[in-house]
């Protein structure tokens, strides 16, 4: 769930539940790849879960 | 001095372009199709970039034609001139050159808020360069230390720290996130964990992105076989995790006395 202080998300963001359904594949990959020692990788996986679920900008005030 | 406004509009078409790329893996591809999207949102907002190379011709010259009619002498002369032409560039010196130029690409996209003061879909803009950010780490400023770039890699890591500091100011969770990332790739993990330790402070356990953070800041800890502030650490992130990722949280405490375990027997 997104919290809901500052409005909603912006218009060109995943839905919440595609949000959750990916980030959290990503992380049980990355938690794979950390028990395996490759480290780059998990660092990457964990960065595409960050871009993908964190809040997204809304428009400048013009 | 005042920097110039600069009003961005983003097409309906770039919008689902962008929610296209989250989802897919980071990879040269990924950096390429995210360098392209960024460069034509502000192409077709109205500002033309032409980087140098693009002005220039091809500097490889073919080879003069000589004609059938043509007499000895100027067959021979010809035929001269045509051995002396440069050998063709060599396939590393030019790849070299390729990555060369995507990094001073990059660096301008990422860095563009210091040249103007973006208005309209400004926050569509950093979305792309955040996105953008996390491709220069993982896929450009890798071949850059393959290919041992040193400069053109030290270029990047500096453009990259510039775009954290440009475009995220009011946003300093995704700020500090942006800053560890940087830190961690380029070594310094104290560093990381302080600025990943100072982005979950700014952001709320409701976030969709709280847990992943906590588990980059857990993983960390682990890989640097600090067990003890690592299970301290998840103990915590259970008492303020939301409900939703309990579950989750409870996971990485059983992992964590699991690794642990194994670290004693192993010593």
């Amino acid at each position: 769930m997104t919290s809901d202080l500052d409005g909603d998300d912006s218009e060109y963001d995943l839905d919440a539940q595609d949000k959750d359904r990916l980030e959290a594949q990503l992380r049980k990959i990355a938690r794979e790849l950390l028990k395996n020692g490759k480290h780059r990788e998990r660092r990457k996986a964990l960065a595409r879960a960050v871009e993908i679920s964190r809040r997204k900008s809304r428009r400048a005030h013009q | 001095m005042k920097k110039p406004d600069f009003k961005i509009s983003a097409s309906a078409a770039m919008k689902a372009q962008y929610r296209g790329l989250l989802t897919r893996d980071f990879s040269d591809e990924r950096l390429d199709e995210t360098m392209s999207l960024v460069r034509r949102v502000l192409e077709t907002s109205g500002y033309r970039i032409a980087f140098d190379w693009e002005q220039r011709p091809a500097t490889r010259k073919r080879p003069y034609e000589i004609p059938s009619a043509a007499n000895d002498y100027l067959k021979e002369f010809l035929e001269r001139a045509n051995a002396s032409l440069p050998a063709e560039m060599p396939e590393e010196v030019r790849e070299k050159t390729v990555l060369e130029r995507r990094t001073q690409e990059a660096a301008v996209f990422l860095t563009f808020q210091s040249r103007v003061t973006l208005l309209g879909d400004s926050g569509f803009v950093r979305d792309v360069q955040s996105l953008l950010f996390q491709l220069c780490i993982h896929s450009l400023s890798a071949r850059l230390s393959a290919r041992h770039l040193e400069e053109a890699n030290a270029y990047l890591l500096h453009a990259l720290y510039a775009h954290a500091q440009l475009a995220w100011t009011d946003v300093p969770a995704h700020q500090h996130y942006l800053l560890s990332s940087l830190y961690e790739h380029s070594g310094d993990r104290a560093a990381a964990l302080r600025f990943l330790e100072a982005s979950l402070e700014g952001s709320s356990p409701d976030d969709h992105d709280y847990l992943t953070k906590a588990q980059s800041y857990w993983s960390l800890l682990i890989e640097d076989d600090k067990a003890g502030e690592a299970k301290s650490f998840v103990l915590n992130l259970y008492r303020r995790a939301a409900p939703k990722d309990l579950a989750e949280v409870e996971q990485l405490v059983s992992e964590t006395y699991a690794l642990e375990s194994r670290v004693k027997r192993a010593s």
